[in-house]
């Protein structure tokens, strides 16, 4: 079922947890809500669950209201058949795994075979039947992870929320999981709110990204549009954006913008948008490194000489850090196998695409919020 | 408990725009829950604590339907009298020197116990746990048999050996060795927690970067201890400095007053000077809230000790040639806590003339007869007084633990306004002593309309009084390390909050609340102060009985057999959290 949150306000004391969030999830839709810590994204979501008392706006799961502020109504987390998985998993350690599975039906008073069948199915879906009958406290955290999702999945909520849930688990077993978890969200079609700050899971699981700052969503898109076209600086910064370097505001139609912090000037391509305070935003997977001097037929726009400071070999990509002549520091990944071999202190030539260069404003002001939905 | 539950459904608001957000049904169940608890709480607490205060500023001491509020000073003059300055003077001298030494016992045992080479290092711990078993009062009327000035065990088997090494229990020495000896566990307990769980990290770093054991000891693992040592020598200076019934026993023969004695003494001489007595009380207070408040400050100041939760082995450092000295040292005070105390218990149980001038006496035929045990325990006062520690003990565990509860639940779980409130309340009763809180429940009691004076009741909502703050601790303790999401994870799952705490929350904290429970009890049982106000004689319980027979002197046999039979008791009763713990990891 559809949630739609409107105007969402929550504060403890002085400070303002989420701030004035209005967002629309349609029926079967993955939305992740992506952001640093602190920025309201749980507060958001547990707002939606039912476990914080919002100061102002309301809530509605498939067009039944459950929070409303101005008519006095919060509806309690157990009636609201929503799903939450935590990051800490929450899984009950003096109960066993079908125990714990089980919770939601006997809630629901079913007959206590049809609990057990039911558990055993939901069990069945990720592959932990085998271990029923364990104590919950005996599983790994990789375990303990599928049960606490198997335990959501068995209430059939209206809306499924996921609060980190990968973030306590090593890498491989994230991946793992990662790729299962879109399944089982497409297979059922369950509506989700998804919590991380982990930009890869983001891309991956995400229908939309809401990207949440200061307690507002400050970019709403799709993966791709979002990891292609990020609404600031910051926002690029948060995604890996690694290369990022405040401009001189440019006058109309400049093309060759100055850095404010060296004597350097990039070309660019793209439209620039209005306003001060703007920053050419880099890729490091969009810098191309030379170790020859380039020959005077190549292009020579967006080309600079510079010394290795570090170089780091990652297997698939090799990362370096080269120190421009005339200044900045330019972070590179590169697929290229020379650069593997690249040491400290080699000369190398650093160029950039003037169409990989984007120009951002620093922050997402508030007139330009909402409208990507 | 349905208080805590989450409304389902407001009724529609009267005026739908001016309202704030929350509405009324927000504002009932923030308010609701706390002001239950809180009135419950100043009813038990707050009234006699105030009622003391009152007696102190008025002329007459609060008496059924008549409640004066004729402010005077007049009452402080008593501060005027020598004897009050001679008191006051006692108590701080007595209260310094008895927690520097026992806190040098303490501190001293704990680390051979935790740190050291010492041998059969389980022992030492026990050592140093021990006197925790024996009520200080009862420490103290074991050393007033051992060591009063003639009849004293020990002056008879000096003059036997013709040795005059003058003992004496009854004076100010004898009075801060009894105290120091029954009170170090506090600091050995604080202290090895914080020396075993030091984090070895930090002490090996000081190795690698250049300081020899000794210097580690002292630059490092001493320093990280500071925060354990400082803060159980004030909690440690604040319980002997209130402690009535050990400076009753030894104290009072010997001619050395100290506050709460002076206190007691002034409320049952006749007339009764109950408005002087509230008046030296607020003095007391006042004393006790300055340290306690210190000691939060000291403490707060704790985080910068890295100890670690992690049950790590902390290094064992080499004692050389001081290994067996040490050793013999741990001995003798075991010796002196425990084995002699209990032997002239035992002994002053046998005893078949209540005149002794040789120790040889009591081997001779008929010198000892122990069927002083079996004529206690067919007695009727004991029969019925056991019965009613019982009952009271148990019944106090019980509403306590689930008090307990119901205030840290609703502190520490939800938003409910003032509910910091119900923790400060709740810790009120650690800043007044015994002697005072117990003053002020009689006169609450003989006040108020209900009728629980003189039955066993009102000893209940005594030692519910009392025994606030460690309940609340206790049950905070493992609240706290209950994550919080597994019971919102229950509501999350179609469970009604009341559910969930059952289902999910109460099995969780079971170790938790079971140790709070046996805590309580174990303090009940032993409480003497408290009750020695409020008892009748249909409502003596045990640590009275024992009290009451020492001292109208009389009854010394069957008082020191009562006495041995408690102690039992009590050490049973102690081991049990161990013997639930050990269970449980078993499990």
């Amino acid at each position: 079922m559809d949630v739609n949150i409107e105007d969402l306000s929550l504060s403890y004391g002085d400070f303002t947890a989420v701030d004035r969030l209005s967002l629309h999830i349609a029926d079967g839709e993955s939305l992740v809500l992506l952001g640093q810590s602190g920025c309201g994204k749980t507060s958001t979501m547990r707002c939606v669950a039912g476990l914080e008392d919002p100061s102002g706006g309301s809530i509605s799961i498939g067009g039944t209201p459950v929070f409303d502020a101005g008519a006095g109504l919060n509806v309690a987390p157990n009636r609201r058949k929503v799903g939450l998985v935590f990051q800490s998993y929450a899984v009950w350690p003096h109960m066993t795994v079908l125990e714990n599975v089980g919770f939601p039906l006997r809630m629901k008073k079913l007959p206590k075979q049809q609990v057990r069948t039911k558990a055993l199915e939901t069990l069945e879906l990720v592959g932990l039947a085998q271990h029923a009958d364990k104590g919950a406290s005996m599983l790994s955290g990789g375990q303990m992870q599928r049960v606490a999702l198997a335990r959501s999945l068995a209430m059939e909520p209206d809306v499924l929320l996921l609060d980190e849930p990968l973030s306590n688990l090593d890498a491989r077993l994230r991946e793992d999981l990662r790729v299962e978890l879109r399944r089982l969200q497409l297979e059922l079609g369950l509506t989700s709110i998804y919590v991380t700050h982990d930009q890869g899971e983001a891309l991956a699981l995400a229908d939309r990204i809401a990207i949440m700052q200061g307690g507002r969503i400050r970019q709403l898109a799709d993966p791709v549009d979002t990891y292609r076209h990020p609404a600031s600086a910051s926002i690029a910064a948060f995604l890996g954006v690694a290369n990022i370097f405040e401009v001189a505001t440019p006058a109309a139609g400049d093309r060759r913008l100055a850095m404010v912090d060296h004597p350097v000037e990039v070309a660019v391509d793209a439209a620039l948008p209005a306003g001060e305070h703007l920053s050419v935003c880099i890729r490091p997977e969009h810098v191309h490194l030379a170790l020859d001097e380039p020959s005077a037929t190549a292009a020579t726009v967006n080309t600079w000489p510079g010394t290795v400071e570090v170089s780091v070999f990652q297997g698939s990509f090799a990362r370096c850090s080269v120190r421009l002549d005339a200044g900045p520091l330019i972070e590179v990944q590169t697929h290229d196998d020379a650069a593997s071999t690249l040491r400290q202190k080699d000369r190398v030539h650093v160029s950039i695409d003037p169409q990989h260069v984007q120009v951002l404003p620093r922050e997402v002001t508030s007139a330009t919020l909402g409208q990507a939905a | 408990m349905a208080l805590l539950e989450r409304t389902e459904v407001a009724p529609p608001p009267p005026e739908p725009a001016a309202k704030p957000a929350a509405g009324v049904v927000g504002a009932r169940r923030r308010f609701l829950p706390t002001g239950v608890l809180l009135a419950l709480l100043a009813v038990l607490v707050l009234l006699p604590a105030g009622l003391v205060l009152l007696a102190a500023f008025t002329g007459r001491v609060p008496r059924p339907g008549n409640v004066s509020f004729d402010l005077t000073v007049v009452n402080f003059s008593i501060f005027a009298e020598p004897e009050v300055l001679r008191a006051f003077v006692n108590s701080l001298l007595l209260a310094v020197l008895a927690t520097l030494l026992a806190v040098c016992i303490g501190g001293g045992l704990a680390f051979l116990a935790a740190r050291s080479n010492i041998p059969m290092r389980r022992f030492v711990y026990l050592v140093g746990l021990m006197p925790l078993f024996l009520p200080s009062y009862v420490g103290a009327l074991a050393w007033s048999i051992l060591a009063s000035p003639f009849a004293g065990l020990l002056n008879i088997a000096q003059r036997d050996l013709g040795m005059s090494i003058p003992i004496n229990a009854y004076s100010m020495p004898g009075l801060v060795f009894v105290f120091a000896v029954y009170y170090s566990p506090y600091t050995f307990l604080l202290v090895h927690g914080a020396m075993s769980m030091m984090n070895p990290d930090l002490e090996e770093a000081a190795r690698v970067h250049g300081a020899s054991s000794g210097r580690m000891l002292r630059r490092v693992s001493f320093p990280l201890a500071t925060p354990a040592i400082v803060g159980s020598a004030i909690l440690t200076f604040t319980l002997i400095f209130e402690n009535f019934p050990v400076a009753q026993v030894l104290g009072t023969p010997g001619g050395v007053d100290t506050l709460p004695t002076f206190i007691f003494r002034l409320l049952n001489a006749t007339p009764s000077r109950g408005n002087e007595s509230a008046a030296i009380a607020v003095v007391l207070v006042s004393i006790v809230v300055l340290v306690t408040w210190w000691q939060h400050r000291v403490l707060a100041k704790r985080s910068y000790t890295t100890v670690t939760g992690k049950g790590v082995r902390a290094r064992r450092v080499s004692l050389g040639r001081a290994r067996l000295p040490l050793f013999a040292l741990v001995v003798l005070f075991f010796l002196l806590s425990i084995v002699l105390p209990i032997l002239a218990l035992v002994i002053t149980a046998g005893q078949t003339s209540p005149y002794t001038s040789s120790i040889s006496d009591f081997w001779a035929p008929g010198g000892l007869d122990f069927t002083s045990f079996t004529d206690v325990l067919a007695d009727d006062v004991f029969r019925s007084a056991a019965q009613n520690s019982i009952v009271v003990s148990l019944a106090a565990a019980a509403i306590g633990t689930l008090l307990a509860f119901v205030s840290a639940y609703v502190t520490y779980r939800t938003k409910a306004s003032g509910r910091g409130l119900v923790e400060a309340v709740s810790m009120v009763p650690l800043a007044i002593p015994a002697v005072v809180l117990g003053m002020g429940l009689l006169w609450t009691w003989l006040v108020m309309p209900i009728p629980l004076y003189g039955t066993l009741a009102l000893m209940v909502v005594a030692f519910l009084a009392v025994q606030t703050p460690q309940g609340f601790r206790g049950v905070a303790s493992s609240i706290l390390a209950a994550d919080r999401d597994l019971e919102d994870s229950a509501v999350m799952h179609g469970a009604r909050r009341t559910r969930a705490i059952r289902a999910i929350t109460v099995p969780l904290m079971r170790t938790g609340l079971l140790s709070t429970f046996v805590l309580l009890l174990m303090l009940s049982m032993r409480e003497l102060t408290v009750p020695l106000f409020l008892y009748t004689s249909d409502t003596t319980i045990l640590s009275i009985a024992i009290y009451d027979s020492f001292e109208n002197g009389g009854a010394l046999r069957e008082a020191a057999a009562m006495s041995v039979i408690y102690t039992a008791f009590m050490f049973v009763l102690s081991s049990l959290p161990r013997l639930l713990d050990r269970r449980r990891a078993r499990s």
